[in-house]
């Protein structure tokens, strides 16, 4: 099973909100981060033929999604990044929609939805309307209506936005249950959400990727490695001339700063573990930020 | 699917108010035709609401029977009679209590009353006090002045053609005489107060139905019913249906519910006298139809008006994506041509705005006048017309709706 997406490109306007994007996606977890506006939606919602590109092909097992139509979507769980639903329903009732709406015959419907709600933590709150849920309940919610006919591509548009620790701690470890046999993007700006679990990366940027492939892949590509320095307050300022700096900590009269650049930008710079936020940062630094390796 | 559409429908509190607010109309009016309904005792005082409805109908169903020239004969006989035992009373007195006696008199033959007037005025202004200046003899030109009277009007009218003035000559002469007479009290109020109802209700219904589609828009959930399998093409088609079951279904009950309480109340009689009986279809109605056939005529022209703004709406709420705009739209297409109808002169924009589909909902005011019209030689009523096309018109829509939906995606 693949889903092939072949030059793709989405225009508004004067904005290329998709530039030129070709994905061949398998069977496992892939993360798609960017930081906002840099396209990851657009390209989601053509995934889920809700917008027609402007250019290019999306193909499930060599055949046209749009050709495809209800076939596709049959196969198809899509969570969006703003999670509708109907206030005065409760859990129960929406699923339940949403179920004939997925041409989910009804004993099936209600066993599924058993076991989802069961699985999302909201089964004692059947009975009661979403508009009197947490953010989290309803982004529960939204994961189980998204897993309600086991699609074969499940797509899930920021799934962990407003889910404290412990539910993305459990929603990270549904979904690696899930990957085996399914095609599942994250699409994210949430590093963390998918370091642990995705498979694939894919990076993207003002509508194009800029690299994709494993963690260790990604950490190898990027020209510059993660230096700790321990220094005193006045010679700090400086070390921003150098490189990116990721993080920083005060303490008393010195500061520990840690610093992306190519060369250890200091004789007392300790090598630190690159991490995919470490990619991230990097690929989203300012044009203006001054920089060694530019 | 369905089911589900119509909980999302009634889950909101919105939909629910609006259904209470379309029984309370619904018992208002009932109970307001009701208690409007006075008996005068022959003391002068006065009886309302079931009391004064059993004594009328006591009285009324007293002057049942074929209302033969010899009927009209004695009709008018006792009126005379009356005011002759009253020789102080005069139309329009100030004295009451003695108006009041006069008529509890009277208000047995006040619906045979009202056709001698209409009769003897031939087509002329109507006088309520036209028959106390009849005499008995006079009751052989009952029938005839109808003819008479049709004759006076079409000569002086140059608006109709030959052709719709032979056709109404016809009616006339077809409409069988003598008429068959039986208190009809509860279809007189089912045909001056349906047309209201009517109008209520689709507004009600359109108002229900304004964010059967926009809802989705407006909840976000949309995106999420696009990417299904069926959201597009089930999917629509069960908002559809609801819609529709919801259109028919309210306005039958609402009818239905409204027609057994005022017959219930009033009684069932007079279903078969001939429309021209009824003071709110009126004497010169070109319509051989009965009491029963008008109100049927009325209420299936209604329910076509009721599908056709149902239409409108849902086909609007999904293209605006916006309840506002939607409820707007129907509200306006409602009220606004009939308002209209007062400030256009006679032209052929005033023949269009009589056709619009807000005429669906007041079909009496066609069963009442010569509206018939003439198209290529034939005569037909508008109400066919507007029946066949409008009914015709909201499939299409409908149809329209289907296709865009079936074919949507984000912009």
């Amino acid at each position: 099973m693949e889903l092939n997406l072949l030059d793709l490109t989405k225009e508004f306007s004067d904005i290329k909100a998709v530039d030129h994007i070709s994905i061949n996606l398998r069977p496992g977890i892939i993360g798609l981060l960017g930081e906002n506006g840099a396209g990851k939606t657009t390209l989601i919602r053509m995934m889920t033929s809700l917008m027609k590109p402007s250019t290019g092909k999306i193909l499930f097992n060599d055949q046209d999604i749009y050709k495809l139509n209800e076939e596709y979507r049959n196969v198809l769980g899509y969570l969006p990044q703003d999670f509708g639903y109907y206030p005065d329903l409760n859990p129960l009732d929406y699923l339940g929609y949403i179920a004939s709406i997925k041409a989910i015959q009804p004993s099936v419907a209600k066993r599924r939805i058993k076991d989802l709600l069961q699985a999302v933590s909201l089964w004692e709150v059947r009975k009661k309307k979403i508009k009197k849920f947490s953010g989290g309940m309803i982004q529960r919610l939204g994961i189980a209506q998204a897993l309600l006919n086991d699609p074969k591509i499940l797509i899930l548009d920021e799934p962990t936005s407003g889910l404290d620790p412990e539910e993305r701690y459990r929603f990270r470890q549904l979904l690696s249950s899930l990957a085996s046999d399914k095609i599942i993007l994250l699409s994210t700006h949430i590093v963390s959400d998918v370091e642990h679990i995705a498979d694939q990366i894919i990076l993207m940027h003002k509508g194009k990727i800029l690299d994709s492939g494993s963690v260790d892949e990604l950490i190898q590509n990027i020209p510059v490695r993660a230096w700790k320095i321990k220094t005193d307050l006045t010679k700090a300022s400086s070390f921003k001339l150098n490189g990116l700096i990721t993080s920083s900590n005060k303490t008393g009269d010195n500061e520990v700063i840690r610093i992306l650049c190519k060369d250890a930008p200091d004789s007392e710079a300790v090598p630190d573990e690159c991490t995919l936020e470490d990619v991230f940062l990097f690929y989203n630094r300012k044009k203006s930020e001054p920089y060694v390796i530019l | 699917m369905l089911f589900y559409e119509l909980k999302k429908l009634f889950s909101r509190t919105g939909s629910k108010l609006l259904l209470l607010l379309l029984g309370s109309i619904l018992i208002f009016t009932a109970i307001y035709n009701i208690q409007s309904t006075h008996y005068v005792q022959p003391d002068g005082t006065s009886l309302s609401g079931i009391s004064a409805i059993r004594e009328l109908k006591k009285a009324k169903s007293q002057w049942n029977g074929i209302l033969t020239e010899e009927q009209i004969k004695n009709v008018l006989q006792t009126n005379q009679d009356i005011l002759a035992s009253n020789p102080e009373y005069y139309p329009g007195t100030t004295d009451i209590n003695l108006a009041n006696k006069v008529y509890s008199q009277e208000q047995g033959y006040d619906d045979i009353r009202d056709m001698i007037n209409q009769s003897y005025r031939l087509f002329g202004q109507f006088d309520y006090y036209l028959i106390d200046r009849l005499s008995p003899n006079q009751s052989s030109s009952f029938y005839k002045n109808r003819i008479e009277g049709l004759e006076n009007f079409l000569g002086s009218n140059k608006e109709l053609t030959d052709n719709q003035k032979e056709y109404y000559r016809k009616q006339y002469q077809e409409n069988q005489t003598p008429w068959q007479y039986t208190y009809q009290e509860g279809w007189e109020i089912l045909t001056n107060s349906l047309p209201i109802l009517q109008v209520l209700s689709v507004i009600i219904i359109s108002l229900l139905l304004a964010s059967l589609f926009s809802y989705e828009d407006k909840t976000r959930v949309k995106t999420i019913l696009l990417s299904t399998c069926q959201g597009r093409s089930k999917g629509t088609l069960s908002k559809i249906s609801a819609g529709l079951l919801l259109t028919v279904g309210i306005y039958t009950i609402v009818m239905s519910t409204y027609i057994l309480i005022i017959l219930g109340g009033f009684g069932f009689d007079g279903a078969f006298n001939p429309a021209q009986t009824n003071f709110f279809i009126g004497w010169e109605s070109p319509w051989n139809i009965s009491n029963i056939q008008a109100i049927g005529i009325m209420l299936i022209s209604g329910l076509i008006g009721a599908l056709i703004f149902s239409s409108i709406t849902m086909f609007i709420s999904y293209k605006s994506k916006s309840t506002v705009i939607a409820s707007t739209v129907a509200f306006l297409l409602i009220l606004i041509p009939d308002w209209l109808t007062n400030y256009i002169p006679n032209s052929s924009l005033l023949t269009l705005v009589k056709i619009l589909p807000d005429q669906l909902l007041n079909s009496r005011a066609q069963l009442s006048g010569f509206t018939f019209l003439d198209i290529q030689g034939i005569i037909i009523s508008p109400l066919v017309i507007m029946t066949i096309s409008y009914f015709t018109l909201s499939i299409l829509i409908l149809i329209l709706l289907y296709r865009f939906a079936r074919r949507e995606s984000l912009k």
